[in-house]
């Protein structure tokens, strides 16, 4: 295999404490070495240039069922919204919701080589490793959704953590899954009878369970098998005026909850798209931020950590696996909607819609989400993500960096608001001058998600010894660019991306790929007689599959990297 | 060699099967009536001759098969007594002599016969439409005159009432319009021949109290003012000619009519004495036999809560409502679960002679309690054994 020298580029890697000093990089087979031990290699020369770790994005929805039933609702979210094809790459579909070849590449683009599926229905979960085969370059780690299982919602209800455990780890298993994803807990299967969950203390139709049993359960479920993610939540109540108080009263379930794991992860609660849980008001009338109210217990809070999901101002698919949710906004937009029920497991729905910085709404979301990084004192614990696609796509990513990194850039968009004065008055964003650092969106793109995820050991760092991930941008921390819109250039297209050491993208353009991997969580539990039973049983009188034929076979996954929790030990 | 009488033969015309047994100079008779027997299996168990059979009840009645019936008569083995004619509560079955109705054995031999109470108290009864919808077996007579409420051609609203309005009307002001006979049946206008010597139209309102409802339409319509309603008394109903009743031979004593009268006019006895117990936990589900074949629909499927109202409790797969059930036992027969409904007879009520050896052992196998069974012996397929208690 080819080695290379990165030399004279400014590296960020918080993960091992550097800011933006000059230091070379070795590559060799495949993994980063010290410089010196490069003695042949091609020399890639990054100086006045910026070095990180490769990109590892902890939400989104890239791969799998609701993905693409939005692919197949929206034809026209392809026509003339398509890029052209470039060099010996495959046919790259759809602006929103891209094809799988379009997102691989455009990760790559960006210099991200991570994405973690945010939502995985166990039942259709060779949907998601078809879709992880069919994605060039990054590796993808896929979550299956939890808070609304029928075995979860009777073990917690019966206080049976120990078989709640060895169910979860059997359905890690199973999936080939990652980590336990919660969405509306309680309110998806409510909607399974065309009701919801609005609050933690709204019981569950007929399981009579709260989701504040669910969220307390989930999180010491997790921690008893000291899985590498914590629960990741999508809270009640999402995108509703004044439902930052839900927001507050579901982070506050992780008071004194001890993480135990042997990953590095501080947090037992990251809550996802935490920008379509800070609103405040009664109504779309008075409708305004709560991101000071949000980020005040936030920032105090060790143990809980979040991601942004900004409104990129696009035309857009939301895809959720909270199903009245997805109701309502269809309900509010008059726009198409699919909805799919999930056997004992969960809901999902899917609707387009419209960012338009003409409409107020839309203008307080995305002051919120960008208020809510302005605000954070710990950029380990805030990520970038626009929940892609649900606030909007992925490649927006750059934009979004932009905007944090210049105030200049977010007051030129704000001004030119048609409800400028509005908007100013019910959000906080004209008032923050922070802009962020190179420091602080490392944190946010690479080592504070890879540390969350509990997989820093692998990616979102250049530690020596680990798989040469390397994203290298044509921006200099030394001579910063006065045009903002230059910011976004730089991180939409690097210099270099580099996966597990092969270059797959030199000035912006796709030139190789290279296999990706399927990253999950093999569990080992101690016997459980009693959850064997109760999974062949519930099998048996209500899946419509066989539990032979559930669990995805072990060819169908994709180069599978397994991390490893054994609680037998 | 086998010898020409008797001779037995078994044919079906329509809706009966007709057993028969010729003698020399007698023909004997038993008729089954398949529209009204339910498959609960009496007959069978009172046959002194073992020779009624209970069959596929569920299909048969569920109309699934068109060949067979829901109970069996061996036409050789029967001797005609009689005895299941007596014991049918459903006027199922019939034995004539000769082409004539006839039950020697009750006549000759004073074997009892059903002692059944259900009869309306005429004083009390107000002739609504209640309990002839509620009853299952169409033993509800309504002998009432229709209104215009439920036919057009039917008598008039009024005449349900009994009225003292009273009608004035002003023969000064009258211009023999005829608007007021034109709407109302009350009313009668005729006009005298005209005639071009006065050149006037004169003639005289007629008014019928017992068509008046007190609407005071007429009143209004009259455009010269010329007509005066004094609302009187209206009592409450008036009877009509006519009444309802029970016809006995029909009526299974399931008492859906005695419950449901508004004026508790009705007064009926259950045949049998006893318990009935469902097993719902038992019951797969998914079936509904028994309520289909119920003759006294007095079995439901519960019917299933609001999800936010069921606390983690499903609603039970099949339950019976012990006021209606008349213990007949044709769920019994007709389930294919086992153990699920328990029947249990204690008592009947009859009258006449019952300290016979023969009502003695009829009695007695009618009291044995049951309960249904999955595997059955294989020497008699195509018949029904029940489980006994
Ligand atoms: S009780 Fe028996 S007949 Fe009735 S529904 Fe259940 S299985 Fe069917
Ligand atoms: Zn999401």
């Amino acid at each position: 295999m080819s080695e290379y020298i990165i030399k004279n580029g400014f590296v960020f890697d918080p993960l091992l404490g550097i800011k933006g000093e000059k230091k070379d990089i070795g590559v060799k087979d495949g993994k980063i070495v010290d410089a010196s031990e490069v003695k042949k290699g091609k020399v890639i020369d990054a100086s006045g240039k910026t070095v990180m770790a490769g990109g590892v994005d902890i939400h989104t929805h890239c791969v799998g069922p609701k993905v693409n039933i939005g692919r197949l609702m929206r034809p026209e979210d392809k026509l003339f919204r398509s890029r052209v094809k470039e060099g010996n790459t495959r046919v790259q579909m759809g602006f929103a919701v891209p094809s799988t070849f379009a997102t691989g590449y455009e990760y790559a683009r960006m210099g991200y080589v991570y994405a973690n599926e945010a939502a995985m229905p166990p039942l259709d979960s060779p949907h998601i490793h078809e879709e992880i085969r069919d994605t060039p370059i990054i590796d993808i780690s896929a979550m299956p959704v939890l808070g609304n299982n029928w075995f979860q919602l009777e073990y917690l209800k019966n206080k049976e953590f120990d078989n709640n455990a060895a169910y979860t780890a059997w359905l890690l298993n199973a999936t080939k899954g990652f980590g336990i994803k919660c969405v509306n807990p309680g309110g998806s299967e409510a909607w399974g009878w065309g009701m919801n969950c609005t609050t933690i203390h709204d019981p569950v139709p007929y399981f009579d369970i709260t989701p504040a049993e669910i969220i307390k359960g989930q999180m010491q479920t997790n921690e008893e098998l000291g899985l590498p993610h914590s629960l990741h939540i999508h809270p009640n109540n999402i995108g509703n005026p004044g439902n930052y108080e839900t927001t507050l009263d579901t982070l506050k379930l992780a008071e004194g909850v001890k993480t135990n794991n042997k990953f590095g992860r501080d947090q037992v609660l990251h809550n996802t798209h935490l920008q379509f849980h800070s609103y405040d008001g009664t109504g779309w009338g008075d409708f305004c931020s709560a991101s000071q109210q949000v980020m005040d217990y936030v920032n105090k809070q060790k143990n809980i950590s979040f991601d942004l999901g900004c409104v990129t101002f696009d035309e857009t698919t939301t895809m959720t696996a909270d199903g009245p949710f997805e109701y309502h906004l269809q309900m509010l937009n008059h726009l198409k909607w699919a909805n799919s029920d999930v056997e004992l497991e969960t809901s999902s729905g899917i609707v387009p819609y419209v960012y338009d910085p003409k409409i107020k709404v839309c203008d307080i979301q995305w002051a919120i989400g960008l208020e809510l990084a302005l605000l954070a004192k710990d950029h380990m614990r805030c990520h970038l993500t626009t929940d892609h696609p649900n606030a909007g796509p992925f490649f927006r990513y750059p934009r979004i960096i932009k905007w944090l990194m210049s105030k200049k850039s977010r007051d030129s968009l704000l001004h030119s608001f048609k409800w400028a004065d509005k908007v100013i008055d019910a959000t906080i964003l004209e008032s923050l001058d922070r802009e962020l650092n190179l420091y602080e969106i490392a944190q946010m793109t690479r080592a504070g998600t890879a540390k969350c995820l509990g997989i820093s050991d692998m990616y979102g760092s250049l530690r020596e010894g680990t798989n040469a991930n390397i994203a290298i941008y044509n921006i200099n921390p030394e001579d910063m660019p006065s045009d903002p819109e230059l910011i976004e250039k730089a991180f939409a297209e690097t210099a270099y991306t580099i996966k597990d050491g092969v270059i797959v993208v030199e000035n912006g353009k796709v030139v190789a790929t290279t296999p990706n991997y399927t990253v999950w969580t093999h569990v080992r539990v101690p016997d459980n007689p009693i959850v064997d039973h109760d999974i062949r049983e519930k099998f048996a009188k209500y899946y419509t599959v066989g539990l032979e034929n559930y669990m995805v076979f072990d060819e169908h996954v994709h180069n599978p990297r397994a991390i490893e929790v054994d609680t037998t030990a | 060699m086998k010898s020409l009488f008797p001779k037995y033969s078994k044919r079906q015309e329509g809706c009966f099967t007709i057993m028969e047994q010729k003698l020399l100079k007698q023909v004997n008779n038993l008729i089954l009536d398949n529209s009204r027997c339910t498959g609960c299996g009496i007959c069978a168990d009172s046959c002194p001759e073992e020779a009624i059979s209970v069959g596929p009840v569920g299909a048969f009645r569920r109309g699934a098969i068109e060949y067979g019936s829901a109970v069996q008569v061996d036409e050789e083995k029967c001797s005609y007594c009689g005895v299941c004619t007596v014991m049918c509560p459903f006027n199922a079955m019939k034995l004539e002599i000769d082409g004539e109705p006839s039950l020697p054995i009750v006549e000759k031999e004073g074997f009892p016969v059903y002692d059944k109470l259900a009869e309306i108290d005429q004083e009390k009864c107000v002739q609504c439409t209640k309990c002839e919808n509620v009853c299952p077996r169409e033993a509800i007579v309504r002998e009432v005159p229709v209104f215009e409420g439920t036919d057009r051609c039917g008598l008039k609203k009024a005449e349900a009432l009994r009225s003292e309005n009273e009608f004035v009307y002003n023969e000064d002001k009258c211009t023999f319009c005829g608007l007021c006979g034109e709407i109302c049946a009350a009313i009668d206008v005729t006009r005298k021949p005209i005639s071009a010597e006065t050149g006037e139209v004169t003639g005289e309102v007629k008014w019928n109290p017992k068509l008046c409802d007190g609407c005071l339409l007429c009143a209004e319509i009259c455009p010269s003012e010329a007509i005066e309603v004094k609302k009187g008394k209206i009592s409450k109903r008036k009877k009509n000619k006519g009444k309802v009743h029970i016809d006995k031979e029909e009526c299974c004593t399931c008492r859906w009519c005695a419950i449901s009268c508004p004026t508790q006019a009705i007064t009926v006895e259950k045949l049998f004495e006893g318990e009935i117990e469902f097993h719902a936990e038992k019951c797969p589900g998914g079936c509904s036999t028994c309520v289909e074949v119920c003759p006294a629909n007095a079995i439901y499927v519960p019917t299933p809560k609001s999800p936010a109202d069921m606390h983690g409790e499903i609603e039970p797969n099949i339950a019976v409502n012990k006021e209606f059930c008349i213990l007949c036992g044709a769920c019994v027969n007709a389930c294919p679960g086992e153990d699920i409904i328990v029947l249990k007879r204690t008592g009947l009520r009859m009258k006449g002679k019952e300290d016979s050896a023969l009502f003695k052992s009829v009695k007695e196998k009618l009291l044995t309690s049951r309960t249904s069974k999955v595997r059955e012996s294989k020497d008699e397929f195509g018949e029904v054994e029940v489980k006994a208690l």
